[in-house]
């Protein structure tokens, strides 16, 4: 019973840790809904793709080697914010210029940038957790983390401040007891 | 400018005061406007149930010096009940508080009123007062999301909101991401549920429910919660059901509604084949990844499924989507799996052979016939007969002997394994044990213990006894290995069935073992129908018909029969069910019975209808216990008298037929009326050798002629002797000299006397004798005739009998029988013991009348000694007594006259218009 507990426990914690691929995976397959939506009711070239469109953040894959989680983590969150600012604007002028007719085009806009603030909101806790763990180690006087479960250990470095980390707190700490080093660099796309 | 006036109001009042406060009479109205003399803080406030409260009348400065109001006046008041002044207080001359420790005492409305010239009560202000609970913390708060399209997931979340507030309490599902709030869920109707449009995966979303009211705020504890994680995803969509190059295998395929970038599925799909309600389902480890479809492999060929399917989130987590809806697909055919049954049933003309139809799972396929090979197995050399046929079964004429009977089924595939069965000649071999039934689970189940020998299988042949249908039979076989089973027929309840275990070996056939058996017993339909067979006395024999089978509904246990009297009670007697008959005994004669019966079953009984009975008043052969004795003593009465008539038939004879004198032998010449002494004379002696009734008359009576009297026996009689001898004193007179005078007439009673009167009126013969003794010659003997002619003696005493009438016979016998003593002669001594009493005094005489009756009771003897006194009594009393054997005691009276005092004269006492007048 412990060892399947544990199981689970496991599973969901590398759930958890995936979700942020995961969002990004949906909101990816989204933007790709709305650009084609977009693209039928404007006329444009129907080879459009989302790797051509400017502002949708893209894993970049050709970095990863030279840079830490908290800088990919910290380099994802600039990208998304700019997306969510370029989907805020699209929101508007699609507003304006389809009126009542554009509707379902404005829903669907909606729903990506409410998914990218969820994937922002999420990668702002991993950032808390970073910063948590960061500050644990160095009070315990550890440079690293031992344990490992799929997940590596977090590369510690400054993390911004997060004003309201209660969320983060309420969710992380279900799957990561209190102490422990996990990280989910799974997350950083 | 004041226009108020105590007991006369103006109300102008802006409507929502109106709504809000109570009719206030005290006013102030000031350019157009009224204004209340005073004001209740707080206004109409919301208070917590079991709080404390205190209110405040507060009087307006402006009214004090017109209406001498003043704060000690107040008076407060809930509804129309004055609060009690101990909860007042004065703050200052125009301020009166009142306090509540508990606001459950409380009411609306709450006013302040006062008492104008200390008489008269005026409303001042009023306020409403609401009386709640706080919010509880709403507790269980759950939230489901469920998929509505492929982009639209709404997320419903429920809670328990607590208890009853009594006031306006508003509930809203609050939800945020990380620094990312979102409008409020406010729930539309209810209070313990809300639905928020759409939610984003993957991001965790903190969900609390706020409830509010006046008197507070409460929130419940927050759910932090990814929303991927309680989806409840559509089910899987355009199920196709296809069939695969196998027999046993059919492929189905689906769509998903969710993509795959929201969620990865797993699935469960169930079957079951058509008009089965059990489903069976694929093992779940097979379909736990992501998939649009999958083959489902070992099914039945030819046989019709039906499919579905659903679906979750690939780790478990969340909410099983609703079953899709159900396909169906047929696997492809396959030639038989394997023969089918056979048994025969054997019949005196001819041996049908019947076999069961293949199960579709065994059929693989439509058969589309059947080979039947028939081989006798005593002659090798005769080449086997071959049918096919189309149906289950085939009636074959055989001779006597063993067969091999061979089935192959065939359908479109291919044939099935040969099945074989041995008909011997006769079925020799061991039989099976123990048969027994058990209804277990709405099924018969049949067990048998099996013989020594190894038993290829077993056939049990079953079939429905019944009143009304024959017996049809139906069977199955089972393996040889197994000791018990189930019947597979349509097995009815309250139905009686024969069933029948045969044993089949390598080399034959066991014989069948039976038993009946019920798969659910009742009780009976109806009870037997009683009555009675033979009814005597004291018992009743009961006969009854058996219940039909069709009635029976069960085994029948017993028989119970209750009989009864019409106010007695009722008495059960249980018989044997084997019996039709039953005796009732101990029963009460002449009586009438009632009585039924009941059969049971192990279900309960019925009963039948009532009968009714009654008892014989007499027993057998009590009738003839009576009647035959009756009849041979009347036969031996008859007898007797018959006997004792022809012993005294020359005495009848002479009654019936009396002898008449032939006149040619009469020797009237010899009459002499001068010598009638010596004519007289002659003839009596003649008549009474002995000549002793010329002296007394007596009456003896033969019955008592064994009795002996002795002088001692005599002397009681003495008393009455005497007092005999004064009456006869008194009644002498002419009648005294002859024997037919009456002077009883002077003792007996007025019957006795009528006697005597009739006899001394109708008789109109008598023979005077004279008193003397035969030694001595008596002056003169008269005969009296109705005919002028004189008579001879013997003439006349054969007319005293002839002529007498009916009232007079029985004394008329007795003299006759006086004179039959001397014809018949046959109590001589009597006779000498007469002579004895004749030589005696009168006196004497009595006596022995007396004594001869009382020989035949002594108590009437003593009765006759304490009314010695009254001889009239006496003599009644004797005469009574001794009827049929009656004592005539004048007889005995009118003779004791000694010969002195006897009169000498002819003359008869009475005499006859007609008569003869004495010359």
């Amino acid at each position: 019973m412990a060892a399947a507990d544990s199981s689970s426990v496991a599973l969901r914690r590398r759930d958890l840790c995936s979700r942020g691929i995961r969002l990004a995976g949906k909101m990816r397959s989204d933007v790709i809904d709305l650009l084609d939506t977009y693209v039928e009711r404007q006329g444009l070239d129907a080879s459009a793709s989302v790797a051509v469109v400017e502002g949708v953040p893209m894993a970049a894959v050709e970095h990863w080697d030279e840079q830490t989680g908290t800088q990919r983590l910290l380099e994802n969150l600039a990208a998304y914010r700019a997306f969510r600012a370029l989907l805020a604007q699209m929101l508007e002028e699609q507003r304006e210029q389809l009126g009542e007719a554009g509707a379902a085009l404005g829903r669907a806009l909606a729903a990506v940038l409410l998914q990218v603030t969820a994937w922002l909101a999420t990668a702002r806790c991993h950032l808390w957790r970073i910063e948590a763990v960061s500050g644990l180690s160095r009070r315990q006087g550890r440079s690293k983390g031992t344990e490992n479960y799929g997940l590596v250990k977090g590369v510690l470095g400054p993390a911004p401040q997060l004003q309201d980390a209660r969320l983060c707190r309420l969710h992380m700490d279900a799957f990561f007891p209190p102490g422990s080093h996990f990280l989910c660099i799974e997350f950083v796309l | 400018m004041l226009l108020q006036s105590l007991g006369s109001t103006t109300l102008v009042l802006p409507l929502k005061s109106l709504l809000i406060k109570m009719q206030f009479f005290f006013f102030l109205v000031s350019g157009g406007l009224v204004q209340s003399c005073g004001h209740i803080i707080p206004e109409s406030p919301v208070l917590a149930l079991g709080s404390n409260f205190t209110a405040l009348c507060i009087l307006n400065e402006s009214c004090l010096d017109f209406g001498n109001i003043y704060a000690n006046q107040i008076i407060w008041k809930i509804k129309n009940k004055v609060v009690p002044k101990e909860q007042y207080r004065e703050i200052n001359r125009t301020v009166s508080s009142v306090t509540f420790n508990d606001t459950s005492s409380l009411a609306t409305p709450l006013t302040c009123n006062i008492l104008a010239d200390g008489q008269i009560e005026q409303n001042i202000y009023g306020i409403t007062v609401t009386i709640g609970l706080p919010p509880e913390k709403p507790k269980n708060l759950s939230c489901i999301v469920h998929q509505k399209s492929r982009l639209r997931y709404p997320m419903t979340c429920t809670w328990n909101p607590g208890r009853h507030t009594f006031l306006d309490t508003h509930f809203r599902l609050k939800y945020r991401w990380p620094q990312e709030n979102f409008p409020d869920c406010i729930p539309k109707d209810v209070n313990n549920s809300c639905t928020i449009d759409d939610v984003q995966f993957f991001v965790n979303l903190e969900v609390w429910v706020e409830a509010a009211n006046a008197l507070g705020k409460a929130e419940s504890d927050p759910l932090v919660i990814d929303p991927i994680e309680i989806v409840k995803p559509l089910s899987p969509r355009n199920l196709s059901v296809n069939s695969g190059i196998l027999p046993t295998v059919l492929k189905l395929s689906w769509e998903n509604q969710i993509s795959i970038a929201v969620m990865k599925l797993k699935f469960n799909i169930r079957y079951r084949i058509i008009g089965d309600t059990n489903w069976m389902q694929v093992p779940p480890e097979d379909t736990a990844s992501p998939r649009t479809s999958f083959s489902v492999q070992g099914l039945r060929p030819y046989t019709e499924y039906v499919f579905s399917i659903r679906c979750m989130k690939e780790d478990g987590v969340g909410y099983w989507s609703d079953w899709s809806e159900e396909k169906t697909g047929v696997t492809t055919e396959d030639k038989p799996s394997k023969g089918p049954a056979i048994w025969r049933i054997i019949d005196a003309s001819c041996s049908p052979a019947s076999w069961t139809a293949l199960e579709p799972s065994e059929a693989s396929g439509v058969i589309l016939q059947y080979e039947v090979t028939v081989r006798a197995k005593s002659s090798l050399s005769s080449p086997p007969e071959k049918y096919n046929v189309s149906t289950t079964n085939l009636t074959l004429k055989l001779p006597n002997g063993t067969y091999e009977v061979t089935v192959i089924a065939h359908n479109r595939v291919g044939a099935s394994p040969p099945s074989v069965l041995l008909i011997p000649a006769s079925n020799t071999k061991a039989p099976v044990k123990n048969v027994r039934t058990l209804p277990k689970d709405g099924k018969l189940w049949v067990g048998w213990t099996a013989p020594n020998s190894y038993v290829l299988k077993y056939v049990i042949e079953w079939c429905l006894v019944s009143n009304s249908s024959d017996c049809t039979i139906e069977w199955q076989n089972e393996p040889g290995n197994i000791q018990g089973t189930y019947l597979k027929g349509d097995i009815k309840p309250f139905k009686c069935y024969l069933i029948t275990v045969y044993p089949l070996y390598a080399d034959g056939q066991g014989s069948g073992q039976s038993v009946k058996a019920y798969l659910q017993q009742d009780r009976p339909s109806k009870g037997p129908t009683v009555q009675t067979k033979k009814v005597g006395k004291a018992e009743a024999v009961l006969t009854w018909n058996h219940l039909t089978v069709d009635e029976q509904n069960g085994f029948i246990r017993s028989y119970t029969i209750f009989y009864k009297t019409i106010d007695g009670n009722e008495t059960a007697v249980t018989v044997d069910p084997s019996k039709t008959e039953y005796t009732l005994s101990s029963l009460t004669s002449d009586t009438l019975y009632t009585v039924r019966m009941m059969a049971y079953t192990d279900e309960g009984g019925r009963s039948g209808p009532d009968f009714t009975f009654t008892t014989q008043k007499f027993g057998k052969g009590e009738i003839e216990a009576i009647v035959v004795p009756v009849c041979l003593a009347f036969l031996l009465i008859v007898l007797l008298g018959v006997l004792f008539c022809f012993n005294k038939r020359d005495l009848i004879k002479k009654h019936i037929w009396p002898i008449v004198p032939d006149p040619s032998k009469s020797n009237i010449a010899q009459w002499s009326p001068q010598v009638p002494a010596k004519h007289n004379f002659s003839s009596k002696d003649q008549m009474y050798p002995e000549g002793s009734f010329t002296d007394v008359s007596v009456v003896e009576i033969e019955a008592d002629d064994k009795k002996s009297f002795s002088e001692q026996d005599l002397k009681p009689f003495d008393l009455l002797k005497k007092e005999k001898s004064t009456s006869e004193g008194h009644s002498s007179g002419i009648g005294g000299s002859s024997c037919m005078s009456s002077p009883r007439q002077s003792v007996s009673d007025s019957d006795e006397g009528e006697t005597t009167q009739n006899t001394s009126s109708t008789v109109q013969y008598s023979t005077v004798v004279l008193n003397g003794y035969r030694d001595q010659t008596p002056v003169q003997v008269f005969s009296r005739s109705e005919s002028t002619q004189p008579l001879l003696d013997s003439e006349e005493r054969s007319e005293d009998h002839a002529g007498g009438s009916d009232s007079t016979t029985q004394r008329q016998q007795y003299f006759k029988q006086n004179g039959g003593q001397d014809e018949t002669n046959t109590d001589r001594p009597c006779f000498e013991r007469t002579k004895q009493i004749t030589s005696a005094n009168e006196g004497d005489l009595v006596g022995f009348a007396q004594l001869q009756i009382s020989g035949q009771s002594s108590q009437l003897l003593g009765l006759g000694l304490e009314k010695n006194t009254q001889e009239a009594a006496l003599l009644g009393v004797l005469q009574t007594s001794t009827e049929g054997q009656t004592v005539r005691p004048e007889t005995v009276e009118g003779n004791p006259l000694s010969v002195d005092e006897m009169p000498k004269s002819y003359l008869p006492q009475t005499v006859r218009q007609g008569g003869y007048m004495p010359q």
